[in-house]
């Protein structure tokens, strides 16, 4: 991950881009007993590798473009020469981050990574594998242009809200984290499309709006998301391994260090003003959202209420009302190590959306980058924000707080919209078909014409082509000595023949 | 001899006994490699009645008949000569194939062999008749009063102009082809090749051994007389008819060898095949790639060396009658006694043509030569050839290696332990093959 | 560092025949060592074993040496430590001439490598009649050192066929179910495959109307006849067939799947880069024109073998037949390098070789001990392996990742210079399905590990525990190579980079490219 950071050449960066991919499927597959183990890091595996597809297929276009694949060189030499770069360059270096950053399509092996450790699931979403993929484009931002902008700007967008939207039906502590993490991606995908866009028609340092937006968010959402993995982690620990939010509840009270950090963390996601991270960061993203394009602006203040919604519905279901099971009721706070990291990341989930607190270098380049809102639209932003986040955690304590079954508050009033949350619109039943029905039969039809045509007909059948002229030779052997003199005398006359030169009458 | 031979200059020939005998370098090298195989086989010969029983003396009694005849044959610069010493051969072998006389196979074989050796006799007897006749007739120019002669011929054969040469004559023509078919039968060339399955099988092993070896060998040694000698105008006249004769044995010894499992019928039609060989290098040479002629004579010595090994080893399987040995009774030879079964891997495979041993080089060497004449049809034949071969050569080998299930124990069948004088004897032969092949500069 | 370096350039000047007599040790030690073993009678277990790891270990020594010799006292990428002997065939233009260049150099290495450990994996796999196994394994490394160091074109070939033969018996002996047919039927095929070579080989000799038949000579030679399509055409699938080439490829998975372990290594490992080898050494550069005018086919031929063959692996699930159909696909990119036509297209697939050598040998060795651990091949009835054998796992692994294209090892590198190659090549498209494949072949290799490794309870029982440490010796051999040049292409690539520009195929190139632009 570090190389990554540090590399300076597109190729260095693909080879620890691969590398991070290869340890996290080794970190995946911790758990060697599991077959789901093993499952979710083939897919995390494959499904990047599908994204390097397209990114290394970029690299090598990037390469035969510009002739370099050192980032500063081709930073300079965009500036010379602005023609030079193609959509389809910056889409195939984005179907990278598609992979590793999971956006649509290739969302589906970041909820399945959950199979890991704690830990691992921590390390993976809050800090590394994901944000490679927005690093990345925070790297190569100049290689876009406004056309592969707008894709990037809708798969985020649509990543966003869908994930968010799937988030709903997920019962799995673990997994609706996954899921929102999914969607903060999106968020910053979207960010960055829309940002640079934006920044490309203003000209200038302008250009440079997406990326702030981008990695602000990327730096905010690390420490929150960060924060509630590593309290999920605090609670699963105190349920004994169970990680069904349905069979928690009330666990505010026996374990409150986690369950007041965790709060913090959900307000810092939702976005509510001045007292989070996400605040600010979602708010720069808001804005360039409304100054660039209004569907998009839409659909993230809609996201943004969905967040908060089905953050608040994890909190209230987990940590409010009453116990929902044994373990639940026999929960108790975790040892000082694990919620002592708890309590330092909350402290940034509260306070990381304020500059100052950020060393001063680091400081000077998100400020420059990071268009915040001015004046009356400032007000705007803050309205809607506690319209999004407060709204949505309103509502679910609205919906599901008073709701102390063991059944979702959605799927009992809501039920068509409960299956196609849960459905996750069929991407993983779509691809296990294609590999079980497509792929699988193919492969099995071309082993089987491989076999048949190749091996068998060409091979075998030059082989028995062969055999049978050996039989039908051997058949001339007859052992009658009449037909051995009829050969003999046959040849000769075919001899004579030629030495007469019967042959040239024909 | 050797010695003799040694110091005799390049292009040394002489001509005796009123010119009917012509010693050149060719014909000692062919009675060295004649006397040789003839002391190989009669090694063969004395482990095959050691093993199986038998009269030994009256053998190698013919055998030396036979032997004396070859090297006077192979020394002939005159038909008669060649015609009578040709006879004493075949009278030697009608004996020698038949010579287990309570063995039916054997005698069946010796019927076969003789009908089909007094037909060919008759044929090749005929064409000298009709060249006689046309080379004494005094209607054409350079008519000879001693056409039987190899020289007067050849002088008859160049004489005439373009527009009526005597080498145009049909009669002419119509004598040298039934002459070649009478050789063509010795060497084993399609289409006078249908005898030698039959024969081979119901021969004693030494016998085919020396059929397979000498006969073959001599029928090359004479086909090259001929054709260098009195034959050397109608070249371009052969040139056709030969080519369609090694692609056809080619082509027919490989393919027949495919299908069978007994192995003196692999031995013979595989013999066939490189029967196909010896005629492309000799085609070569026709095209004037003259070097390849010692190839030749190389390969035949390679080929010698290696079916020695391969009958020796055949000489120590005590099946129950010799002529039903089948590729499946040397199965796991290997294991059972190491040193035929490494000697048989090692024959087998310098008869297809293995690295190192001598068979490759051998083989390389001519069809580098036939690439050089640009024969690309035949050479493509030969290779399609060599790749069959690995399917009856690699296919016995394997036998010879392959580990059978146990219960597949009692149908084996006893294996005669070589003495230490047949051990030397193998030994001086692989040795021969590998070093051959690793050094080919000896030769 | 430059102590070290002094020492190798230090032997090279003071000694000038030092290393060529090596290069001629390499291939005479295996062979005398078999000899002994052959010739000598009764002999302890412990002794045949001791002369195993000598014979083996004399050449894969002085392949490491020559290795760091090379680079050092050759920055120009040709010839080093020649030396010639003459076997009487000098009038051929034939001798045995040995050398190495940057082209022969990483094969060479490969070839010691793979052979010390397979002869490593051999003593520990239990095999029955050891003797005669070593034996034969012996010459057939004598072979696979000859091949790489003949300069001379009829000992490229003669070293060949010589280490086929013992390969043909060790299948017949010790392969398993189907042996008889298959070592057999993978024979012929080769020696098909041979034949044909020998034949276009020949054709070009004697056309290119050279004086030695080596390659520097035909390298010179340029040949610029009317039959150079022909001659291409001929070398294309001769050595085509013994690289299995689509759909020359069907000998390959089966003979893989057969052949006991150190021998598919030998054979997957190393003998089978005879093929490339012989087209990047001789056919390209003595035939551009016809190379260039058969690109096509041999693009179509080399995506055959990778998406095809890639969908073949796809589908397998016994564990061999899967790596060997793996293997037959990995050489598609090899083929494609080739097919690009350019110096970093041909240096890659030599890379490419080089790493597919030693990782596959890897996997085959694995797949072996995995076998005798688990008592099948059939993947999906296995399972729960790790807790059992975790470091086999670990090394697993590593040789799929490697496989795979894994930064960090061998393989990657060759893959990744073939990539950017075909951007260049007449048709930029192929590129698609070949990066395709590393998506098939990162399917396939992870399904493999899943299955094998992950669970609980498999369906048959596992006997043993983890790696030996003479299994883990080997592994370490073969892992070490890939990772060295993994993280240290250089090793290879700068010589082979000079090699590939000094050849009269990479001036041809630039004139082609020139063409190209103008």
């Amino acid at each position: 991950m570090l190389g990554i950071v540090l590399a300076d050449s597109l190729f260095m960066i693909f080879i620890f881009w691969e590398l991070v991919g290869f340890s996290s499927y080794m970190l995946i597959g911790h758990y060697l007993k599991k077959p789901s183990a093993a499952a979710a890091s083939k897919k995390a595996f494959i499904v990047n590798r599908v994204g390097d597809f397209g990114f290394l297929l970029g690299i090598i276009l990037t390469y035969w473009t510009f002739g370099t694949t050192e980032l500063t060189a081709l930073a300079a030499a965009v500036d010379v020469n602005e023609g030079t770069v193609s959509a389809a360059l910056g889409l195939l270096l984005f179907c990278g981050v598609l992979g590793k950053s999971a956006q649509m399509p290739l969302h589906v092996w970041l909820p399945d990574a959950m199979e890991g450790p704690t830990p691992i699931s921590a390390l993976i979403h809050a800090a590394t594998m994901v944000a490679a993929g927005v690093f990345l484009l925070a790297r190569v931002f100049f290689l876009f242009t406004p056309e592969a902008l707008t894709v990037i700007t809708w798969v985020g967008l649509i990543t966003a809200f869908s994930a968010a939207f799937w988030a709903f039906a997920q019962n799995d502590i673990k997994k609706i984290l996954a899921y929102s993490t999914l969607s903060q991606l999106g968020y910053m995908v979207a960010a960055f499309g829309l940002g640079t866009t934006y920044g490309l028609a203003q000209g200038g340092d302008a250009v440079l709006y997406g990326l702030g937006a981008a990695m602000f968010h990327l730096t905010t959402h690390a420490f929150f998301k960060a924060l509630m993995f590593l309290g999920s982690g605090s609670v699963i620990h105190a349920m004994h391994h169970e990680q069904d939010i349905y069979k928690m509840g009330g666990l505010l009270r026996k374990m409150p260090v986690t369950g007041i950090t965790f709060l913090l963390g959900v307000i810092a996601i939702a976005g509510i003003p001045f007292i989070s991270a996400g605040f600010f960061s979602k708010d720069a993203i808001l804005f360039v959202a409304k100054l660039q394009s209004t569907p998009a602006f839409v659909i993230l203040v809609i996201t943004a209420l969905m967040t908060a919604t089905y953050m608040g519905r994890l909190f209230v279901v987990a940590f409010l009302g009453s116990a929902r099971s044994e373990a639940a009721g026999h929960a108790h706070e975790s040892p000082w190590v694990m919620w002592l990291p708890l309590v330092i990341l909350s402290v940034f989930a509260v306070g990381g959306g304020y500059m100052v607190l950020y060393p001063g270098v680091l400081h000077g380049i998100l400020d420059g980058a990071v268009l915040h809102p001015k004046g009356s639209d400032k007000l705007l932003m803050v309205v809607i924000s506690i319209f999004a986040g407060g709204g949505g955690l309103l509502l679910s304590w609205l919906f599901y707080g008073r709701n102390s079954g063991n059944t979702d508050a959605l799927e009992a009033k809501l039920p068509a919209v409960f299956n196609v949350s849960r459905s996750r619109f069929w991407f993983d039943e779509l691809y296990s078909a294609y590999v079980t029905k497509v792929q699988q039969r193919v492969a099995d039809l071309i082993d089987f014409l491989d076999t048949l045509f190749i091996g068998g007909l060409l091979v075998r059948g030059a082989a028995g082509v062969a055999g049978l002229f050996g039989i039908l030779a051997r058949s001339l052997h007859t052992g009658s000595v009449s037909a051995y003199v009829w050969w003999f005398f046959t040849g000769l006359l075919l001899f004579l023949a030629y030495a007469t030169n019967v042959f040239s009458l024909f | 001899m050797v010695y003799i031979i040694a110091g005799r200059p390049a292009g040394f020939q002489s001509l005796i006994f009123a010119e009917t005998v012509r010693q050149t370098l060719l014909s000692d090298f062919a009675r060295v490699f004649l006397l040789t195989a003839s002391i190989l086989v009669s090694h063969l010969a004395l482990v095959f009645f050691r093993v199986r029983g038998g009269v030994k003396v009256e053998f190698v009694h013919i055998q030396l008949v036979v032997t004396a005849a070859f090297m006077i044959l192979v020394q002939s610069h005159n038909f008669i000569l060649l015609f009578v010493a040709l006879e004493t051969v075949a009278i030697g072998f009608y004996i020698l194939v038949a010579f287990t006389r309570k063995n039916v196979a054997s005698l069946e074989a010796g019927i076969k062999y003789l009908v089909m050796g007094a037909f060919s006799s008759a044929l090749l007897l005929f064409g000298i008749v009709l060249l006689f006749g046309a080379a004494s007739n005094p209607m054409l120019v350079g008519a000879t009063g001693n056409p039987l002669d190899f020289s007067q011929l050849n002088a008859f054969l160049t004489a005439g102009d373009e527009l009526f040469s005597n080498a145009q004559n049909p009669l002419v023509l119509t004598g040298v082809v039934l002459v070649l078919a009478g050789i063509a039968f010795k060497m084993g060339a399609f289409p006078f090749q249908f005898w030698i399955p039959d024969v081979y099988q119901g021969a004693p092993s030494p016998v085919t051994a020396f059929l397979a070896v000498s006969s073959k060998a001599s029928g090359f040694f004479l086909f090259y007389i001929l054709l260098t000698g009195p034959f050397m105008a109608l070249q371009a006249f052969l040139y056709p008819i030969l080519a369609v004769v090694a692609i056809a044995t080619l082509l027919f010894g490989n393919t027949a060898a495919l299908a069978q499992s007994n192995v003196k019928r692999v031995m013979g039609l595989s013999g066939v095949a490189h029967a196909g060989i010896l005629l492309v290098g000799f085609l070569a040479a026709l095209r004037g790639v003259d070097w390849v002629l010692p190839v030749l004579f190389f390969y035949m010595i390679v080929y010698a060396v290696a079916s020695f090994t391969v009958f020796q080893v055949m000489g120590h399987m005590q099946s129950e009658s010799d002529e039903q040995l089948e590729i499946e009774d040397f199965n796991n030879l290997l294991e059972r006694n190491t040193f035929l079964g490494s000697s048989l891997v090692i024959g087998l495979g310098s008869l297809a043509g293995i690295p190192p041993l001598a068979g490759f080089v051998a083989k390389v060497l001519i069809f580098i030569a036939a690439v050089q004449a640009e024969l690309y049809v035949i050479l493509a034949v030969a290779l399609l050839g060599v790749v069959l071969s690995i399917y009856y050569y690699f296919g016995w080998m394997r036998a010879a290696v392959f580990k059978r299930p146990i219960f597949d124990q009692e149908t084996e069948i006893s294996i005669h332990a070589p003495s230490l004088g047949t051990k030397l004897f193998l030994a001086v032969l692989l040795a021969a093959t590998l070093v051959l092949g690793l050094y080919p500069a000896l030769w | 560092m430059s102590m070290l370096a002094n020492i190798f350039t230090a032997a090279h000047e003071q000694y000038p025949t030092l290393n060529a007599s090596l290069v001629l040790l390499a291939i005479v030690a295996p062979l005398a060592a078999a000899l002994s073993l052959s010739v000598a009678g009764r002999l302890t277990d412990g002794a045949v074993r001791t002369m195993t790891v000598v014979g083996f270990a004399i050449p894969a020594l002085i392949a490491l040496w020559l290795w760091p010799s090379y680079l050092l006292t050759q920055p120009d990428g040709g010839y080093a430590f020649t030396s010639r002997s003459f076997t009487g065939l000098q009038t051929f233009g034939i001798s045995l001439y040995l050398g190495l260049n940057a082209i022969a150099l990483p094969m060479f290495v490969l070839a010691g490598l793979t052979g010390l450990a397979a002869a490593l994996y051999t003593l520990k796999m239990g095999i029955d009649r050891l003797r005669l196994f070593v034996v034969l394994l012996l010459i057939m490394q004598s072979g696979l050192m000859g091949v790489f160091a003949s300069i001379d074109v009829f000992f490229f070939y003669f070293f060949h066929e010589f280490a086929l033969i013992p390969t043909f018996i060790m299948i017949a002996i010790w392969g398993r179910r189907g042996r008889k047919s298959v070592a057999l039927e993978m024979t012929i095929y080769l020696t098909l495959g041979a034949m044909i070579t020998l034949a276009g080989l020949l054709l070009l000799y004697l056309e290119a109307g050279v004086s030695e038949f080596t390659i520097p000579a035909l390298q010179m030679a340029f040949y610029e006849g009317n039959l150079d399509n022909w001659i291409y055409v001929l070398l294309l699938i001769g050595f085509g067939i013994l690289v299995s080439l689509f759909p020359f490829h069907s000998w390959a998975p089966r003979g893989y799947a057969t052949a006991p372990a150190p021998v598919a290594m030998l054979h997957a490992g190393v003998l089978k880069k005879f093929g490339l080898y012989g087209l990047i050494q001789i056919a390209l550069p003595v035939l551009p024109d016809a190379a260039a005018s058969w690109g096509p086919l041999l693009m179509w031929l080399a995506l055959a073998n990778i998406v095809v063959i890639g969908l073949v692996t796809v589908a397998q699930r016994d564990l061999k037949l899967m790596l060997g159909n793996a293997s037959v696909m990995h050489m598609g990119y090899a083929f494609l390098g080739l097919y690009a036509f350019s110096v970093i297209g041909v240096g890659g697939a030599i890379l490419m070789m080089f790493a597919h050598g030693l990782s596959v040998a890897l996997l085959f060795m694995l797949a072996d001990g995995i076998e005798r651990r688990c008592g099948t091949l059939d993947m999906p009835s296995m399972g729960g392996l790790a807790q059992k054998a975790p470091v086999l796992m670990a090394f697993f692994v590593a040789a799929t990742m490697a496989s795979i294209g894994l930064p960090g090892f061998a393989n990657f590198w060759g893959e990744l210079a073939i990539f950017v190659s075909l951007w260049k090549s007449e048709a930029p498209w192929v590129l698609i399905p070949a990066i395709l494949g590393i998506v098939i072949s990162a399917i396939y290799g992870l399904r493999a590990v899943a299955s094998i490794f992950y669970g609980d309870s498999p369906a048959q029982p596992i006997q043993g525990g983890d790696l030996s440490k003479t299994e883990k010796l080997a592994g370490v051999v073969l892992l070490v190579g890939l990772l060295v040049v993994g993280f240290w292409p250089r090793s290879f690539s700068d010589a082979i980079h000079q090699s590939l520009v000094d050849s009269p195929f990479a001036a041809y190139e630039v004139q082609h490219v020139h063409t190209f632009e103008d």
